[in-house]
């Protein structure tokens, strides 16, 4: 059983502006600044594959008891920026990173789709933005809960 | 290489990084005359846990990632890592050390290393 479905063209919801484009180099290979600062070797850089981030916001999905969780990882985000959808039990996160720059300010875009699990009390779900990660609680509805059943 | 702020450094595994997985965060540079910018990525780490350290012109960033799953959580499905960061930039000789300031916010790292007065650009006036 399958519970939460990874969807690998979630990215491609939003429409590549050119800024993802300048994003994704950014991020994953770093072209420009490889050529400044990279030694070759230098172990730990691959610690995330280019395929990986350019599939979209990374997220990891626990579950207890009570609730689904998907947490995510959204580095430089501000709760204002942080866009969180569930329709048809499929949960969008787009969320839009400003950096300060010489030129402006720079926003990037990024999201990530995940089918949920029949079975969740849509109108509990709640969000939690701390250290740039964040945390998508999904309460399951009582029917999905463990519980005891007592013997006459 | 011509480095206009730092280099990373490659550095011998030390007894600390072989006994956790640490890995090199993600960076970004800006420069500009006053000052090279730099924001690291390191989403999942508290004020608290940022480690730096000036020796001999590197500067060393170390930041294990707390781990903030209740132990009840029951790992579904997982993309992210757990690995702690540790970022090694060598300070070129036109930063003034003395006035690096740092700062964390929403989990992104922003060191500020301002460029020495004597190696700004100036205009020279004719007498």
């Amino acid at each position: 059983m399958k519970l939460i479905r990874y969807n690998p063209v979630g990215a491609a919801n939003v429409g590549l502006s050119p800024l993802e484009g300048f994003f994704r180099q950014s991020l994953t290979g770093l072209p420009a600044f490889d050529a400044l600062f990279d030694l070759p070797g230098f172990p730990g850089f691959k610690s995330q594959s280019p395929a990986q981030a350019a599939a979209g916001l990374a997220v990891d999905v626990y579950e207890d008891e009570s609730s689904y969780y998907a947490r995510l990882e959204v580095p430089g985000v501000k709760k204002e920026d942080a866009k969180i959808e569930i329709e048809d039990r499929r949960l969008s996160v787009k969320v839009s990173r400003k950096t300060p720059t010489a030129e402006g300010e720079v926003s990037i875009e990024m999201a990530r789709t995940l089918t949920v699990p029949e079975g969740i009390e849509v109108e509990n779900i709640s969000a939690k933005l701390e250290d740039g990660l964040l945390t998508v609680t999904l309460p399951k509805a009582e029917a999905r809960k463990p519980r005891l059943i007592e013997l006459n | 290489m011509n480095n206009p702020c730092c280099n990373t450094e490659t550095a011998p595994a030390s007894a600390e990084t072989e006994t956790r997985p640490v890995r090199r965060p993600r960076y970004q540079v800006e420069h500009s005359p006053e000052a090279h910018t730099v924001r690291v990525e390191l989403p999942g780490v508290s004020k608290d846990a940022v480690r730096l350290h000036l020796d001999d012109g590197v500067l060393h960033l170390t930041a294990p990632r707390r781990s903030t799953v209740p132990e009840n959580w029951k790992p579904l499905h997982r993309e992210l890592s757990d690995a702690g960061y540790e970022l090694r930039l060598k300070l070129n000789d036109r930063v003034d050390e003395s006035r690096l300031s740092a700062g964390l916010e929403d989990g992104v790292l922003t060191l500020v290393l301002p460029v020495k007065e004597t190696v700004k650009p100036r205009s020279i006036s004719l007498q």
